[in-house]
């Protein structure tokens, strides 16, 4: 779901969904608590707010804007790209959607995590 | 010729680039920050050698990983980036506010910093890409209307402080140009066919017409024209 929010999904991207999403499990700490400071930062925001599975969008209010700048964080800090970026036709559809629900910091600490293990395995 | 433009890849940047390929560039350094496909087949369509430069320009550390991407000194450097929230401008939040400032306008200081010295050994001519809303209000553009006023205001400082060194500095005001962000304003309310009723040219503008004017701005023929901003708007702005 971050490619589609962030970007494009690229070729075996995490499809992550609350249905697989399992917030106890392969959920690096380190890599968490800094998307937890960087949706804080964006979002100018308490990081303690933000909980792991704390929705960004339906309940912190994060707009298309707020997700565009949180990928250019995303990218500087993890070193990873995150590729393009049609937010406003993404935002469109998740929030039309019940799907904006899922959307959440442990979602894109698992999509990094799996873009950092990609790119090392290159 | 070696030319540089920010948002180079889409819409009036991209018009641009074709402009100065026209005039002769031997190499150009195209920044963007999305659509990165739209990017690669503009590289690719271009007859010329392209670099594309994926940065985020809002931020001072993208600024100096463009700025380390360009080789050469600089015939033509052209800041057309522009992003920024579509809303009341009483809706926006802090962080969209400074996103949009920084990426429109503070990015324009920040390159004309780290890009100096590669401006100066050629004379080179540099045009900040504004628009109408700078002093005109549009609905829901208060936010990068008010960015664009700020980046027209460093065109006249830079002017003055660069025209010595023969480094001439100027900007143009773009109307209604079919793009992306009039589908945008379109959404925050504005009426396009009323415009295009108002507008004493009859119709929108298209990236072109904006790309015309950098033609002229980058050349002889603008040797005695600095620190100006020229209006591009079919007239749109006399009514």
């Amino acid at each position: 779901m971050l490619a589609q929010l962030l970007g494009q999904a690229s070729e075996g991207a995490v499809e992550a969904t609350s249905d697989n999403l399992d917030m106890d499990d392969h959920l690096e700490p380190q890599i968490l608590d800094r998307v937890r400071d960087l949706v804080a930062r964006v979002l100018r925001i308490d990081v303690d707010r933000i909980k792991v599975d704390t929705p960004i969008i339906a309940e912190l209010g994060a707009e298309s804007i707020d997700l565009l700048e949180l990928r250019f964080f995303l990218e500087k800090a993890f070193k990873v790209k995150i590729a393009d970026a049609e937010l406003h036709d993404s935002m469109a559809r998740f929030t039309n959607e019940d799907r904006v629900d899922e959307f959440c910091a442990g979602m894109i600490t698992r999509d990094i995590q799996e873009r950092l293990k990609r790119k090392e395995q290159k | 010729m070696i030319g540089v433009i920010t948002g180079g890849t889409r819409g009036i940047g991209r018009a641009i680039a074709e402009r100065l390929v026209n005039l002769g560039a031997t190499k150009l350094y195209l920044g963007y920050v999305r659509q990165d496909e739209a990017a690669e087949a503009c590289a690719r369509e271009l007859k010329v050698p392209v670099e594309l430069i994926r940065e985020n320009i809002g931020d001072p550390d993208g600024v100096e990983a463009f700025a380390d991407r360009i080789e050469e000194d600089i015939d033509v450097f052209v800041h057309a980036a522009a992003l920024g929230v579509f809303k009341p401008l009483l809706d926006v939040k802090p962080n969209q506010w400074d996103l949009t400032m920084n990426v429109c306008a503070r990015s324009f200081l920040l390159l004309l910093h780290q890009l100096k010295p590669r401006l100066l050994p050629r004379r080179a001519r540099v045009v900040a890409i504004s628009s109408l809303g700078s002093t005109r209000v549009l609905p829901g553009y208060g936010a990068i209307g008010t960015a664009k006023a700020a980046l027209e205001a460093l065109v006249r400082y830079a002017a003055h402080e660069l025209g010595p060194h023969g480094v001439r500095v100027n900007g143009i005001a773009a109307g209604l140009v079919e793009s992306p962000v009039v589908d945008l304003l379109k959404e925050s309310g504005i009426d396009l066919e009323l415009a295009k009723t108002l507008t004493p040219m009859g119709r929108l503008g298209r990236p072109d017409d904006v790309a015309r004017v950098v033609d002229f701005l980058v050349g002889d023929l603008s040797a005695w024209v600095c620190g100006q901003i020229l209006v591009v708007d079919g007239g749109l702005s006399l009514i």
